[in-house]
């Protein structure tokens, strides 16, 4: 199967202790993968690794089997950073002129542009909402027009950061479900970083957990085993 | 009275609603990007470099760009060195700028040059910066409205804007030189103490009524043209300074508007 994101033996200390300790993983065409951790446990590190805006000290990142430093194809990758909903309350744009922003790479006229941003936020169920200010929308409907907007642009493959921050529980119950219709429906290939090991057991495929630095992926037994521990030790 | 028969009232006028095109354009994009005190900083620098052209007596206004430039681009150097704290650089840029504005100023023979740049003189310019403000403002808006699409992106959220294909560096190198010339320009007419209340209030009055980003950016020029226009009148008629009019009606229309969003 294809690999979309190979990380090789990644290391990454911002001081004198490791953030990240020898963390290796594959993301294959259509896996739904979540990386969950505490806070603090470094998935924001990682993120912002895979993102290239810090540099690890070792190992690789490889996307489609290019190295990260060489990699041209960021357009191929739909990215939902955690905070996308709270700084959208003070954007003085409409869901349409977001839902449109987020074809720019793509070489076609506004008219083509709008049809498509619709035919995206009419998937997500928001294309009522076309005309009104992002600012003025609930926590779960900015989350489905900045998922409306990233797959839009028809990536191989959504990073989402934390994508039900902010959104309540109704909300957030139906937008993972709508995620697990985009993989397995579409193949769309999806990695997902959050603290929720209940929903993200739930949903995804496959789950890895990041603790003290380390990656694990845990097996169905061992998610079972830390969601008891959780609920009789929250 | 007419007062559109006096020709220095015309060219205040002319430089005014130009500026009234301009300065929101570049604010929309400064306050969204959460720099609003970057007009400040830059038109604080820019007093250096009018202070430099009067002591070499050359024209000021091209110094004041040169300072407002260098200025501009070491705010951008240190906030990409510094991305958690944006803020501290505008800070630190401005002292920079206050200071050597202070000093220089000392050596100044023409106070009174000098303190036209503080204040602005709107109702006297001379034809040559007339031309000068009406040639920047052309460059200007071509630039604004050729980069829209890269601009609504870097002020959305640099890193997914970088993600889908902008050249961020390039875009922010661009804009920040269409500040800094436009600071430079207005404090020269408007004041340097005054044309960065012009960048941030009409701003901030549109988002308060405008439903898209396109009728943000118009009611950005409506409200800053009609603060402009208001500002020229009553201090022709009044015997008050033009620029700090202009604000002060600037700033009673954004309490008006607030108070009026907070009723309804």
């Amino acid at each position: 199967m294809e690999k979309i994101i190979e990380v090789l033996g990644l290391s990454f200390s911002y001081t004198d202790e490791e953030i990240l300790k020898n963390v290796s993983f594959t993301v294959s065409k259509g896996d739904f993968l979540s990386i969950i951790g505490s806070n603090g446990a470094g998935k924001s590190t990682l993120l912002k690794l895979l993102l290239n805006i810090i540099k690890p000290q070792r190992g690789a990142i490889l996307y489609f089997g290019e190295d990260i430093e060489k990699f041209k194809g960021w357009q191929k990758i739909g990215y939902v950073p955690q905070n996308a909903i709270l700084n959208l309350d003070s954007f003085p744009a409409t869901v349409l002129e977001i839902a449109t922003s987020g074809l720019y790479s793509q070489k076609i006229g506004m008219k083509e542009r709008k049809k498509i941003a619709r035919e995206y936020l009419s998937k997500l169920g928001v294309l009522d909402l076309e005309k009104s200010l992002i600012g003025k929308l609930s926590g779960g409907q900015k989350q489905r027009v900045m998922l409306a907007r990233t797959l839009a642009a028809n990536p191989e493959i959504l990073i989402l950061d934390e994508p039900m921050a902010g959104v309540d529980q109704e909300a957030s119950q139906n937008l993972y479900g709508l995620l697990k219709d985009l993989n397995e429906k579409e193949n769309l290939t999806i990695l997902m970083v959050t603290h929720d090991l209940l929903r993200a057991s739930n949903f995804s495929k496959r789950v890895l957990c990041l603790e003290e630095g380390s990656l694990v992926e845990l097996d169905r037994k061992q998610i079972e085993h830390e969601l008891f521990h959780k609920h009789k030790h929250p | 009275m007419n007062i559109f028969q006096y020709e220095f009232m015309q060219k205040a006028f002319l430089v005014g609603m130009t500026l009234s095109v301009i300065i929101p354009m570049i604010g929309l994009v400064v306050v969204l990007k959460r720099l609003s005190m970057i007009g400040d900083a830059l038109s604080h620098s820019s007093l250096s470099g009018v202070a430099m052209g009067l002591i070499f007596g050359a024209n000021p206004i091209f110094f004041a760009i040169l300072a407002s430039v260098i200025s501009a681009l070491l705010i951008e150097a240190i906030r990409r060195k510094l991305p958690k704290y944006q803020e501290v650089s505008i800070a630190v840029v401005m002292s920079l700028g206050v200071g050597l504005a202070g000093v220089l100023s000392g050596f100044v023979k023409s106070t009174t040059d000098f303190n036209s740049f503080l204040f602005g003189s709107i109702v006297s310019i001379p034809d040559f910066e007339v031309k000068l403000v009406l040639g920047v403002s052309f460059f200007v808006i071509l630039a604004f409205l050729f980069l829209y699409r890269e601009l609504f992106l870097v002020s959305f959220d640099e890193q997914q804007a970088k993600m889908a294909g902008v050249n961020v560096y390039l875009v922010n190198f661009i804009f920040t030189i269409l500040t800094a010339v436009t600071v430079s320009v207005a404090s020269r007419t408007v004041g340097a103490l005054i044309v960065s209340s012009l960048m941030v209030i009409p701003v901030i009055c549109a988002m308060q009524v405008a439903k898209s980003f396109r009728q943000t950016l118009l009611f950005s020029i409506f409200f800053a043209a009609i603060f402009m226009s208001a500002g020229l009148l009553m201090s022709f008629y009044l015997p008050l300074k033009p620029g700090g009019t202009i604000v002060l009606i600037a700033v009673l229309v954004l309490v008006m508007l607030f108070f009026i969003k907070r009723k309804s």
